[in-house]
């Protein structure tokens, strides 16, 4: 993987929004960090499948 | 058998690949390729504005049986000129959802987004990617409340990423 570039963003963000930084789960960012780019599509396309699958069963149930 | 209601992201770039048609991943899928542990249904890319480009994006679309999500369950597939009008298009493909688009919402198209993208090379699979400070800029320009929840999380992935470059 390419080195990532390091500039900051330019544009202003929300003060609400950076607020919210400090309460990121930093564990789960490591954890993604540790995982290829490849990895990580799976793991996020495996977990979007999950939830349709979770929102269909609800949807059928009620 | 009705298409997946979310993407197989790793697919849908694969297929790209292999196509040959030339994108930049934007939106979810980017933060997720910049390592934010999220979720996200669909694949959102710039593609490339050429004659060869469109005929090779319009070719894959058919071969991945692509339509576009439409509310009243009419299957209207993408033409040729539906890629040059330059829109987004918001299909359903055999590999969950796909949305090609020519320009992001401030009107940069590929050849503008070029210098803020980054290539990842993994496992055989090269991307192009839009890159982190980019994609916040975009996001925090949106300002769209999916794009505020996820924001915070992409700041903190950059001060980690500029964290342990130093």
């Amino acid at each position: 993987m390419s080195a990532q570039k390091t500039r900051q963003p330019s544009t202003a963000v929300d003060p609400l929004v950076l607020q919210a930084v400090a309460d990121v789960d930093l564990g789960l960012l490591r954890w993604s960090l540790q995982l290829s780019p490849r990895e990580r599509l799976r793991a996020c396309s495996h977990a979007a499948a999950t939830f349709a699958r979770l929102r269909r069963a609800a949807s059928g149930v009620r | 058998m009705p298409h997946p209601a979310s993407a197989d992201l790793d697919a849908l770039l694969a297929a790209l690949a292999a196509a040959g048609v030339e994108h930049i991943v934007v939106g979810g899928a980017a933060a997720v390729l910049h390592g934010a542990p999220i979720t996200t249904q669909d694949l959102d890319v710039v593609y490339r504005q050429t004659a060869e480009n469109l005929d090779r994006l319009h070719a894959l679309l058919a071969d991945l049986d692509a339509f576009a999500r439409d509310p009243a369950g009419r299957q209207l597939r993408p033409d040729r000129s539906h890629l040059e009008a330059g829109g987004v298009l918001l299909l359903n493909t055999r590999l969950g959802p796909f949305d090609p688009m020519a320009k992001l919402d401030d009107g940069r198209g590929f050849e503008e987004l070029l210098a803020h993208s980054t290539v990842i090379d993994d496992e055989g699979l090269v991307l192009r990617v839009l890159d982190l400070p980019t994609l916040i800029e975009v996001k925090a320009a949106a300002n769209r409340a999916k794009d505020r929840l996820v924001l915070p999380l992409l700041l903190a992935l950059l001060a980690e990423q500029q964290g342990a470059a130093e």
